[in-house]
């Protein structure tokens, strides 16, 4: 009889045990996707995980994912084409752990919008307008030619390098610094820093037909010229 | 139930069950490089679905997603042979396995697929293509194939072609059969139990691009681009 009682007890309290949105399948799994219809834009919607971005000269687009989770908490993980816009998303539909890392390669001068909750964003070689914000995490980009980038983050700095001269540039980092490489030149600069903005290479002109919008309000902001 | 109730049950079990379904069901991926230079890429399969997409690339992507109950499965094989990518998977029960293959190719590598119920979707190649199927259906994205051949007992064609061709010839048995091919003049052969609609291209018998098009039980559509 005695040693019922802790069995019955553990039992009782094995609901508490357990989170929330916790029951059920865990999912550990990677897909892999080509879309050949052609679209314009990709927008992608995360609510937990990485978004990579690669775009280089290629036919359709590959996307790719690895998804871990409770089944209880995942609302949808999909894409679907919709006219010339291509819609990439992961949706929490619970308290429960669900994350998504979307891997995407794109053909070049795809644009690109997102929302990305949580989790780090890396673009690779994308020439397309981008636009997307970011809750949690560090925002990276590597070879850019877009003409138009709008990114904003709550929390999380931003590392860019433009390797052409773009049309315009507005970062928001509301908690990290910003580090922007573009070919030097002369800019219209808003920039905004708790501390004083570093330039190299860079001249701000507001005769300039370029435009870089930086706003860095708890952090640093460092500009740094490249030879054309 | 008695105890002979009970085994004459458990004894017929595996007659009630449908054949090639005991055991394990097997569900995997495989992805290979082809890096051997290849011209074409022919698959003999039974069920499944292919896609393709086409760039200047050096190496075949090749990924092959496999599910089937063991008993059924046939282990599915490819080699390169005389510039020829060459893919089987099939499968001792009709139903009980799929094949699903994806490729990304180098521009000009051309299709010869012959498999039963198979939704295709090719895009992008200059190569030639030839489909032969009992079901599923064709889709083709900005092709500039030369020589289009598709062949489908019941299912729909769309094919997309930017580029003139020397000749296409689809037929489809039950199903609908959307074309868009540029403007200009064909020698056309158009045979539809339902409508056959013709805009932006002009039939002629003395031109050198071929359009031959069955539809026993469907719809006909060719069309060009509005420029």
């Amino acid at each position: 009889m005695r040693t019922r009682l802790p069995i019955a007890l553990a039992l009782l309290s094995l609901p508490a045990l357990v989170g929330a949105g916790t029951c059920g399948i865990i999912y550990d799994t990677s897909q892999l996707q080509l879309v050949l219809d052609p679209v314009e834009v990709v927008d992608v919607e995360s609510d937990a995980g990485a978004l990579e971005v690669y775009a280089f000269d290629r036919n359709g687009i590959v996307v790719s994912y690895h998804l871990v989770g409770f089944d209880a908490s995942l609302k949808d993980v999909d894409y679907a084409v919709d006219g010339d816009q291509l819609d990439v998303f992961m949706l929490k539909g619970g308290p429960a752990d669900v994350t998504a890392d979307f891997y995407l390669e794109t053909p070049l001068a795809t644009d690109l919008t997102f929302r990305v909750d949580d989790g780090p964003v890396k673009l690779t070689g994308v020439s397309g307008s981008v636009s997307g914000t970011v809750g949690a995490g560090d925002v990276e980009g590597v070879r850019l030619s877009t003409p138009d980038l709008d990114v904003e983050v709550a929390s999380g700095s931003v590392t860019l390098e433009l390797v052409a001269r773009p049309v315009r540039v507005r970062v928001t980092a509301d908690a990290g610094d910003i580090t922007l490489t573009a070919p030097s030149g002369a800019y219209r600069c808003e920039l905004d820093a708790a501390e004083k903005p570093v330039l190299k290479d860079i001249t701000c002109d507001d005769a300039a037909d370029a435009e870089l919008v930086l706003a860095a309000p708890t952090g640093e902001i460092h500009l740094e010229g490249t030879a054309p | 139930m008695s105890r002979r109730r009970s085994l004459i049950v458990l004894t017929a079990a595996p007659l009630l069950m449908a054949p090639g379904k005991c055991g394990f069901a097997l569900d995997y991926t495989n992805t290979f490089l082809i890096t051997d230079p290849i011209d074409r890429i022919v698959i003999r399969a039974d069920d499944g679905l292919v896609i393709s997409t086409a760039y200047d690339r050096d190496a075949t992507l090749f990924k092959r997603h496999v599910f089937a109950w063991e008993p059924s499965l046939v282990e599915p094989t490819h080699g390169v042979e005389d510039r020829a990518l060459e893919c089987e998977a099939r499968c001792l029960y009709a139903g009980n396995c799929r094949f699903d293959f994806m490729f990304e190719t180098p521009p000009a590598v051309g299709f010869d697929i012959e498999m039963k119920d198979t939704r295709v979707s090719l895009g992008y190649t200059t190569g030639d293509i030839k489909v032969s199927a009992q079901s599923g259906y064709f889709h083709g994205v900005q092709l500039r194939s030369k020589r289009v051949e598709i062949d489908y007992a019941d299912g729909d064609v769309e094919l997309e072609l930017i580029e003139v061709p020397d000749l296409v010839e689809i037929s489809a048995a039950t199903g609908d059969v959307l074309l868009t091919v540029p403007a200009g003049p064909y020698r056309c052969e158009f045979s539809a139990s339902g409508e056959s609609n013709v805009a932006g291209i002009t039939c002629d018998d003395a031109a050198d691009a071929v359009l031959t098009v069955t539809a026993d039980a469907g719809d006909i559509d060719v069309s060009a681009p509005e420029a």
